[in-house]
């Protein structure tokens, strides 16, 4: 599972030519793949100085600030962008409803990727070992993890439905046959292309 | 000199609205803001930046750590140097392409 696969499967998300905001971009990586195979107007928004540097050098516009203090609607306004982003970064943010309510004002779609912790292996390894789940998607211990708010695909979709967000398509990473058939069971990480309902 | 600076508002031309002053603007811009800067704080920094950003201009924005305050800019600062060596290499680029 690479970063790569993860681009591919929301390729086709991307209109061409869209205006496209990602939020905690990293080092842009995603947003100049997109500006390459979508010729889009990407903008990034990230926190950490080498990752900035990173961007600039990537060809990216970015900006640099702290998303949890960070007020996106005073930034850049409602609908300014086709498409907000955000890839494994929701489960670290201090409020992800709060984020993906902005995301939402900002941005007439929103497409959010994060690993699912109802992923078998990561309940097995509860079950069985009495231990927080540590995997290749999780990689951290308890008390140093930056992912605070951990979901399920399922809880993620009660959420949508409380929030009357409409989603408008999901993917998913692991086993490829076993996410058909129960996503929230063998799907690792999941990607969901999401829009607001009426609020 | 600084009551100059003080009183200094590029949008009292423009009707106070920033977002049509810089929407003049055909370059894209780097923006980047010390800290410690009282003189010229990140927030008023970041008032240009969002101008620029809902005029439709092309921005980056980079607010460098110092505890030098306004004058920082005229100090050794590894984070400032790389994002402006990063950034200019990327003018080149594109003056050649």
């Amino acid at each position: 599972m690479s970063l790569k696969a993860e681009f591919d499967l929301l390729l086709d998300w991307i209109p061409q030519g869209a205006r496209v905001l990602d939020l905690g971009c990293g080092n842009a990586e995603l947003l100049a793949y997109l500006m390459k195979h979508k010729q889009v107007k990407g903008v990034g928004l990230e926190m950490d100085p080498l990752s900035i540097v990173s961007s600039i050098s990537n060809g990216v516009d970015v900006i640099q600030a702290d998303l949890n203090t960070a007020n996106l609607i005073e930034m850049f306004g409602e609908n300014a962008f086709d498409v907000v982003l955000t890839t494994q970064t929701l489960q670290s943010m201090q409020r992800p409803d709060h984020l993906i309510d902005s995301m939402l004002r900002i941005g007439k779609r929103a497409i959010v990727t994060f690993p699912n912790f109802g992923y078998w292996r990561n309940r097995l390894q509860l079950l069985l070992s009495g231990k927080m789940p540590v995997s290749v998607a999780l990689p951290y211990q308890w008390y140093d993890t930056p992912n605070t708010h951990l979901c399920t695909f399922s809880d993620f979709e009660a959420f949508c439905q409380q929030q009357n967000i409409v989603i408008l398509a999901q993917r998913v990473l692991g086993a490829p046959l076993g996410a058909e058939f129960s996503p929230n069971l063998f799907g690792e990480v999941a990607l969901y292309h999401i829009e607001q309902g009426i609020r | 000199m600084t009551k100059a600076l003080d009183y200094f508002d590029p949008a009292s031309e423009h009707g106070d609205d920033l977002v049509g002053t810089l929407s003049h603007i055909k370059a894209a811009s780097l923006v980047i803001s010390f800290t410690t800067d009282w003189r010229f704080s990140p927030e008023r920094s970041l008032e240009i930046v969002r101008a620029l950003t809902q005029a439709g201009k092309r921005v980056v924005y980079a607010e460098v750590a110092s505890s030098h305050g306004h004058d920082a800019f005229l100090l050794p600062n590894n984070y400032y140097e790389q994002v402006f060596s990063a950034y200019m290499k990327r003018v080149a680029e594109e003056v050649r392409s």
